[in-house]
């Protein structure tokens, strides 16, 4: 696979990066610093890793969570004056400018997770926290969770198809609510049984023999790098208390 | 004679073999699953048009109850904390759920180490207080990162509460008491 | 020393069970021993190896009365993590032994856990999967790897340990025939040229004379016998059960130049045609990624093909009628786990009569004729869960049938179950067909192919590439037993 410039970055100056953007996208009401966080995100996105792809498929959630904010903000927002009345429905004028400010910021806070979650492969996620003392047997579970995700979602997609070609009704909206339990309750079952298997396995092959254990690789901050975290903590102090951006 | 942690911490509050860390992580996919599931029919409500996940709020907290239940803590925490972050991708109020995840898993946990859970009093009171302090951070995130008005992030959490509360007690009773006589979890 | 094993169990019970689970077993296996472990279905082969370990008593809460010595250390004294530095052990799903997302990292995961250096580590990783043919796929994600490659990933990665004891528990039973002989020559291998001690229990269908040293035949927890390998019987060659020819020409189910192609253009299947009439076995075989999967689901209306048709009694298959359709048809799929869902074996079964409009004693009556049938009878109200793989496999055939389905597709019935198990399902389809029904197996088993169909369809490269009927077995009898034809990993 293709290396990317934002692989050779410590996964600490990642997570200031994305604790910057997300504190500040939470504690500015300016929706031009929410548009510059969102541009932000793209710019550095295309410079580090070449596309913006991985965020098509967020679109239709944006537009669902866009969609209820407006209608939210347009029903029941009292701020500023009425604008428009029908009957008892009333819209004011600060309904559109406090429905865009929550659509940005959802955006914002977002894009710049996921933006951190694709950077940074799983195992740099481990070394990190071991890097804050969290002991491995825990800190390993975010590779366990990127194995084991899409199996399990293959295995919730194969117990669908069982029920449904056992006769269970999977359209329309009454006949998804039913099919819940039909599909729920096997996953939970097999879930149980596969973890007693994997916890034995892992335990067979001394997992917790000792506090410590051996990684493929270690993590380094660079002086640039440290330089760079002290750049983002000072800008982020200033921006947000002093500047109040 | 040593004998299974599981075994011996029977109404502890920590567990902390691996059996119940990899369970955290098992469990807490089913739950990311389950609840991406119940989301996608949620929209497809009124009530979820209007912002106000019922069936997704009543799954979230029979998960947060059962894994809490069959798996003690810091499991709980773990798989609470394994669905917020994989819930980045399917739902913008995952920092809210990163904290109400903990807390609500905390809340049963607490009620799990006073009582043996075999009746349904000590599941309405751990949905209780799963519900009420979950729902009580999802509020905050509503007005934080939505921007709604106070009294309309009030009122649907309230009305959440309303409904998961008696929901997620009847399905976590019947799930646990179902589990327990699977023989699956000691 | 040349004791690996010295086995003195007088009992293991667990809690709430009055029985032992396992009893009078003594037991001594010298280093460089290979013992073949067999015996029917709950017999107690993986509980004695569990046992081996410690894990029945330290993980699964078992209480011994006896001792088990490991290269002359008692096992209770041992915790379960350092086990592996004394034992390597490996079961039969490999998805749920490997926890890394690379195939590198899989590898050294017991290395990394006892704390050897990163180039140690390194150089052992790689002498194991190059001994496992896993060389070159040290960066690969594990998902990505076929059913055979990642129970021999498993494998490297207990290899690596460099333990002198090994213990194997049915390595096979997930794996085609290909697979599984393929794994059997590498353990082989290991026990030969490196004199590692080796117990297992075996698989059906091997011929253990091959390479144990001992087989040991165990029943209702305890050694019943033993032989000498070269003693052992070798398993026979499957023949054919001969049947009445089918008289009727209605044809049940037509797949008329079916094609099929996924998102992105991979071919699922392409330009299949045959026909099922009614009362045939027929069985559909191929190696993974031969497009059996798609056909089944193509046949099952999941999916609708992209070119050509499928008839079930002359109505096509669309997205409309495939509900209707489907009550004609009973399912039956590798693994029961994937449908069961209800608290009783009971409710379990009759939830396919939900719909159906009978009254609730007509319903009870089935439910208790159809349980008969497949011997649960006895556990009408027993937790599904509780009950043994081969049993929930039973549970599942009892919910396929019990609407009276006129047909009955089953998807390898038989993967991992004992031979007792798998012949008690291939009985109760062949059972289906004599009253009248027709069967679809989808199979890579080909004992329970050769033994009881009488149509085998072999499907390569997404194409059916040959149709032999019960007559013109004889020419592909052989091969198929041998694991002959086409590599899996090719395939995939």
């Amino acid at each position: 696979m293709k290396r990317k410039r934002s692989d050779g970055l410590d996964p600490r100056l990642k997570l200031i990066w994305c604790l910057v953007l997300l504190f500040t996208a939470l504690l500015s009401s300016s929706l031009r610093t929410q548009i510059i966080i969102i541009a932000l995100v793209f710019f550095t996105d295309l410079f580090l890793t070449g596309s913006v792809k991985k965020y098509r498929i967020l679109l239709l959630i944006f537009l669902i969570v866009a969609s209820q904010l407006f209608l939210m903000q347009l029903l029941f927002n009292r701020e500023g004056v009425v604008i428009w009345q029908w009957g008892i429905i009333e819209i004011y004028s600060g309904a559109m400018s406090a429905a865009l400010l929550g659509v940005l910021r959802t955006v914002a806070i977002s894009l710049s997770a996921i933006q951190m979650m694709t950077w940074t492969p799983s195992e740099d996620a481990v070394l990190m926290l071991i890097g804050y003392r969290v002991p491995y047997r825990y800190a390993m579970l975010i590779t366990m969770a990127e194995r084991f995700l899409p199996l399990l979602k293959e295995e919730y997609a194969s117990i669908s198809d069982s029920q449904a070609v056992r006769g269970v009704a999977a359209t329309g909206l009454i006949n998804r609510i039913k099919m819940l339990p039909l599909t729920v309750m096997p996953l939970i079952y097999r879930a149980i049984r596969r973890t007693s298997e994997i916890a034995l396995s892992m335990e067979l092959r001394g997992f917790g023999k000792s506090e410590t254990r051996t990684f493929s690789k270690e993590l380094c901050l660079t002086t640039t790098e440290i330089i760079c975290c002290f750049l983002l903590l000072i800008a982020f102090i200033v921006l947000n208390f002093y500047f109040h951006i | 004679m040593s004998q299974p942690k599981e075994l011996t911490q029977n109404n502890s509050f920590f567990r902390t073999d691996t059996k119940a860390l990899v369970g955290s992580v098992i469990l807490g996919i089913v739950f990311v699953i389950a609840c991406q599931a119940t989301g996608f029919i949620d929209n497809l409500l009124p009530t979820g048009k209007a912002g106000m996940y019922l069936i997704n709020g009543t799954c979230w907290a029979f998960f947060t109850g059962i894994i809490a239940l069959l798996y003690r803590q810091p499991a709980g925490l773990i798989a609470g904390e394994v669905e917020a972050i994989i819930s980045i991708w399917y739902s913008p109020l995952w920092l809210a759920f990163v904290f109400a995840n903990a807390v609500g898993s905390l809340g049963v946990s607490l009620v799990a180490k006073r009582y043996s859970m075999e009746k349904w009093s000590h599941h309405i009171l751990a949905q209780f207080f799963c519900n009420v302090l979950g729902n009580a951070v999802v509020f905050v995130g509503l007005i934080m990162i939505f921007n709604l008005p106070v009294k309309v992030a009030l009122v649907e959490t309230l009305i959440v509460i309303a409904v998961c509360w008696p929901c997620s007690t009847v399905l976590t009773k019947l799930a646990y008491d179902g589990l327990s006589k699977s023989g699956l979890v000691k | 020393m040349d004791t690996a094993l010295e086995i003195n169990i007088k009992s293991l019970t667990f809690p709430g069970q009055e029985a032992a689970a396992l009893k009078d077993i003594a037991l001594t296996v010298k280093k460089g021993e290979f013992i073949a472990v067999t015996g029917a279905s709950g017999a107690g082969k993986s509980l004695l190896l569990h046992t081996l370990t410690g894990a029945a008593m330290k993980y699964d809460g078992g209480l011994l009365d006896g001792s088990v010595t490991l290269l002359g250390k008692d096992i209770m004294e041992l915790p379960l993590p350092a086990i592996c530095q004394y034992l390597g052990y490996m079961f039969q799903e490999p998805q749920n032994q490997i926890v890394s997302v690379s195939v590198g990292e899989e590898v050294a995961f017991g290395l990394a856990n006892l704390g050897y250096s990163r180039e140690e580590i390194a150089c052992r990783s790689n002498e194991a999967l190059s001994f496992a043919g896993l060389q070159g796929l040290e960066n690969r994600r594990t998902t990505s790897l076929s059913g055979g490659q990642a129970q021999r990933l498993v494998f490297a990665g207990v290899l690596a340990l460099s333990t002198p004891v090994l213990v194997l528990d049915q390595p096979g039973a997930e794996l085609d025939r290909q697979g599984k002989l393929k794994l059997y020559a590498l353990i082989r291998k290991i026990h030969r040229e490196k004199g590692v001690t080796v117990i297992l229990a075996a698989d059906h269908g091997l011929n253990l004379s091959d390479f144990a040293d001992r087989v040991l035949v165990m029943e209702k927890g305890t050694l019943k016998k033993a032989y000498r390998g070269r003693d052992y019987p070798a398993p026979p060659q499957p023949v054919p059960v001969p049947y009445s020819a089918v008289k009727t020409k209605e044809t049940v189910l037509s797949v008329e130049n079916v094609s099929y192609a996924y998102q992105g253009g991979v071919l699922g299947c392409e330009d299949i045609s045959f026909q099922v009439r009614r009362g045939e076995f027929l069985a559909i075989m191929g190696v993974n990624g031969s497009g059996k999967t798609t056909l089944l689901k193509l046949m099952e209306g999941l999916l609708l093909p992209t070119r050509g048709k499928i008839k079930v009694f002359g109505e096509v298959m669309t997205k409309k009628s495939a509900f209707a359709l489907r009550a004609k048809i009973g399912f039956l799929f590798q693994n029961p786990d994937l449908q069961i869902f209800a608290d009783t074996v009971k409710a379990e079964v009759a939830f396919a009569l939900k719909n159906l409009p009978l009254r609730e004693e007509e319903k009870n009556a089935r439910v208790k004729k159809v349980l008969k049938k497949v011997g649960l009878a006895a556990y009408e109200e027993c937790h599904p869960q509780r009950l043994s793989r081969g049993q929930r496999q039973k549970l599942a055939a009892a919910a396929a049938l019990i609407h009276d389905p006129e047909i009955i597709i089953a998807d390898e019935p038989t993967a991992g179950l004992q031979e007792e198990d798998c012949r008690l399902i291939m009985d109760l389809l062949t059972d289906f067909r004599a009253g009248g029904g027709t069967v679809i197996l989808v199979s890579h088993d080909p004992g329970a192919v050769l033994a009881y169909a009488h149509r085998i369809l072999l499907l390569d490269h997404q194409r059916l590439i040959a149709d032999y009927d019960q007559g013109d077995f004889g020419g592909v009898a052989a091969s198929l037993w041998q694991g002959g034809g086409r590599d899996e990993e090719e395939a995939v």
